[in-house]
C-alpha cells in the first residue's frame, strides 16, 4: 500500500459496508457501503428513501439487520464510548420543554464526563457560535422553531466532536438563520472535522456539501460532487413554496429571475414558484430577507418535485 | 458516569411538577388525620391501622409507578431518548441512573406523607417518642416498598404499550386482590414484603392489612415461603420474616433492573 492510500484511509471516519436494515417484512437498507471523510457530506434522498435509517444505524441507534458499520473505529451500536468524539443534531424537534437553552445543553455537556464549570462554559461556547448568546436563558419550549434547531446544533457540538451528524438542520429556520448555519457547517467541515448532513432538499445539499451520497429507495443511487449531479437534472424544474403575506407582489418579482418559469398561488399567503435555477431563487430571497424589501416567512422545496427528479435519475 | 447521570436526572425530577403533585397526593392523608384528631379518633390505632395501610398498600406502589413509568417511557414517546443515546454512558449506567432518581423522587414524596401524618398523630400525646420511632419505621417500609416497585415498574415502562394504565391495575387490582385470597396467594404480590417488615418491625396486627393468620401475634415464617401452597385453600397463612422479606425485596429489584438493562438495550425505536 502506498502512503497516498493510507493517508487517505486515515481520513476516513465512517465506513458502512453491506449494510442492511429491515423492520419485520419492510426493507428500509439494502446492500450500503460507503465511506465518508473529513468535510461536509450531503446524504441526499426523498422522504422514506432510507435517510434516517442510515442516520440511526451510523449513529447507533438502531443495529444493522447485516453488514457493518465502523464510526471512528468503533461499532456505534456497542459501543457508546465513541460518543465522546461524535456529536448528533437530531431530526427530533421535541425538548426537556421546561429546560433553558443554556441549561438544556450545559445538561448534555456533563454526560460526555465534565466538570460542571467545563460543561458551561463549553455551552457557552456552543451556544455562541450558533448565535444564540442572546436568547441562551430562556425557556426552550418558548423558543421559534429555527432557534429550536439551532440549540439542537449546539448541543451536537459542545463536547468539540470529531464526527457530527445532523439530520435535516435547516428544517424551519429562516433565510437568515439558514444562512448562518449553512457557513457554521462549512466552517467545521474547514476544520478537519467529519460532517455528514441529511436533507430531502436539493437545494440546501448543494449549499452544504462537497460530496453527495444520493439514497434512493434504501439504495446508494449516486455518490459525488454536487455540481455532478446537480448537472444531471439541470433541465428538471424545482418547485418552491414561499410563504409571505405578499404573495402577489412577490410572484411578480421572481417572475423576472433567470430560471422561473411559473409561479402559482395557494391558499392565500402561499406562493409557488417552478424554476430550473433554484439556487439563484434562493439566494434572492435571502437577500430581499436581509435588505428587508420583502418579508418571507417560510422558504421549502416541495417534495413533489424532487420525487420527479430522482424518478428521472432512477430511470 | 452512574453518579453524574443520576445526579442530572435526580434534579430534573425532583424539581419537576409531577414530584409536586405526588407529593401533594402522599399529604392528603394528613388531612384525615387532622379532621380524625379534631373528632377525638385515638391516634395510636389511626397511624398503627389505617394510615399504614394507606401508605403500605397504596402510595408506596401509586408513587412510584408515574415516577418509574416515566422515566423512560415518555422520552420514548417524545423520542427525546435520543439525546442520551447518543452520549458515552452505557445504556445499563442510564437505566441504573433513572431507577434510583426514581426511587429517591417516590421516597421524598413518601417521607414528607408519612412524616407530616406523624407529627399529627403523634401531636399532644405523651408518647411521642413512640409515635416518632413508629414514622421512622412506616418511612423505612415505604422507602423499601418504592424501591421495589420502582424496579418492576421500569421494566414496565420499557416493555408495556400502556404502562401508567396496566401500572395502576397492577397496583389497585393483582396486589390488592391477592392479598384477600387464601392461603399463600400473598405470596404472590410485591406489597406482602414490604408490609410483613412492618408487621414485624412495629408488631401490628396482620389483619389491619386483610392477612389472615392463624396467631394472636404473627406467625412467622423461618425458611422459604412455599409457593405451591397457594392452590391449598384453607391453608394457614404464614408471614415471611424479616430476612426473608428484605431478601425477597432485594432479590426482586435487582432482577427487575437487570430485565430493564435487557430491554433497553433491545429496544431500538429511538
Amino acid at each position: 500500500m502506498s502512503a497516498g492510500n493510507g493517508s487517505a484511509e486515515k481520513r476516513l471516519t465512517i465506513e458502512v459496508r453491506n449494510l442492511s436494515k429491515w423492520f419485520g417484512d419492510v426493507v428500509a437498507l439494502t446492500n450500503v457501503s460507503m465511506s465518508i471523510g473529513g468535510g461536509v457530506t450531503g446524504l441526499l434522498g426523498p422522504n422514506g428513501a432510507g435517510k434516517s435509517t442510515l442516520f440511526k444505524c451510523l449513529t447507533g441507534l438502531c443495529a444493522p439487520s447485516s453488514g457493518r458499520v465502523s464510526l471512528l473505529g468503533s461499532d456505534p451500536h456497542g459501543d457508546p464510548s465513541v460518543f465522546k468524539r461524535v456529536g448528533i443534531c437530531p431530526d427530533v424537534d421535541k425538548f426537556f420543554e421546561e429546560m433553558r437553552g443554556l441549561e438544556f445543553v450545559t445538561w448534555l455537556a456533563r454526560l460526555h464526563g465534565m466538570e460542571k464549570p467545563p460543561a458551561r462554559a463549553a455551552a457557552e461556547r456552543a451556544l455562541d457560535r450558533v448565535g444564540l448568546t442572546d436568547v441562551m436563558h430562556k425557556k426552550l419550549g418558548g423558543m421559534s422553531k429555527g432557534m429550536r434547531q439551532r440549540v439542537k446544533f449546539a448541543q451536537a457540538i459542545v463536547h468539540d466532536p470529531e464526527v457530527v451528524f445532523l439530520d435535516e438542520p435547516l428544517n424551519g429556520m429562516d433565510p437568515l438563520a439558514r444562512h448562518a448555519t449553512v457557513s457554521l457547517m462549512d466552517a467545521l467541515g474547514k476544520e478537519g472535522k467529519t460532517v455528514v448532513v441529511s436533507s430531502h432538499i436539493l437545494h440546501e445539499v448543494d449549499a452544504m456539501s462537497q460530496k453527495v451520497i444520493l439514497l434512493v429507495h434504501g439504495r446508494v443511487l449516486a455518490e459525488g460532487s454536487v455540481r455532478e449531479i446537480r448537472e444531471a437534472i439541470r433541465t428538471k424544474p424545482h418547485r418552491i413554496a414561499i410563504t409571505t403575506p405578499d404573495p402577489r407582489g412577490l410572484g411578480h418579482r421572481v417572475l423576472g429571475l433567470d430560471g422561473v418559469i411559473g409561479v402559482a398561488f395557494e391558499s392565500g399567503d402561499r406562493l409557488l414558484v417552478d424554476t430550473t435555477r433554484p439556487d439563484l431563487l434562493f439566494d434572492w430571497v435571502t437577500e430581499c430577507a436581509a435588505s428587508q424589501t420583502a418579508r418571507v416567512d417560510e422558504l421549502s422545496l416541495t417534495d413533489e418535485n424532487l420525487e420527479a427528479v430522482f424518478q428521472m435519475l432512477v430511470g | 458516569m452512574i453518579l453524574t447521570a443520576f445526579l442530572l436526572f435526580l434534579r430534573r425530577d425532583l424539581l419537576s411538577k409531577l414530584t409536586a403533585i405526588l407529593t401533594v397526593v402522599c399529604l392528603l392523608p394528613t388531612v384525615i388525620c387532622v379532621i380524625a384528631r379534631i373528632y377525638d379518633a385515638a391516634p395510636r390505632p389511626m397511624m398503627e391501622e389505617t394510615m399504614s395501610v394507606l401508605y403500605l398498600s397504596a402510595l408506596a406502589a401509586l408513587v412510584p409507578v408515574f415516577h418509574a413509568v416515566s422515566a423512560f417511557h415518555e422520552q420514548f414517546e417524545s423520542r427525546t431518548i435520543v439525546y442520551l443515546l447518543t452520549r458515552p454512558p452505557t445504556r445499563a449506567s442510564y437505566v441504573i441512573a433513572k431507577f434510583l432518581s426514581a426511587w429517591v423522587c417516590s421516597s421524598f414524596s413518601l417521607m414528607i406523607g408519612v412524616a407530616a401524618v406523624g407529627l399529627v398523630c403523634g401531636w399532644g400525646t405523651p408518647n411521642t417518642g413512640f409515635f416518632a420511632l413508629l414514622t421512622f419505621r412506616l418511612m423505612s417500609c415505604c422507602v423499601l416498598a418504592a424501591g421495589v416497585y420502582c424496579a418492576l415498574f421500569l421494566v414496565f415502562g420499557l416493555a408495556l404499550k400502556n404502562p401508567v394504565l396496566i401500572g395502576l391495575v397492577f397496583t389497585f387490582g393483582w396486589e390488592n386482590l391477592i392479598a384477600y385470597l387464601p392461603g399463600s396467594a400473598p405470596y404472590y404480590s410485591v406489597g406482602l414484603y414490604p408490609r410483613a417488615l412492618f408487621i414485624h418491625w412495629a408488631d401490628v396486627d396482620p389483619t389491619a392489612f386483610n392477612y389472615q393468620v392463624e396467631a394472636t401475634t404473627p406467625s412467622v415464617l423461618s425458611g422459604p415461603p412455599d409457593l405451591t401452597s397457594m392452590a391449598k385453600i384453607g391453608s394457614v397463612f404464614e408471614l415471611p420474616s424479616t430476612s426473608w422479606s428484605l431478601g425477597v425485596m432485594v432479590g426482586l429489584s435487582v432482577l427487575m433492573i437487570g430485565a430493564a438493562v435487557l430491554l433497553f438495550q433491545r429496544r431500538e425505536d429511538a
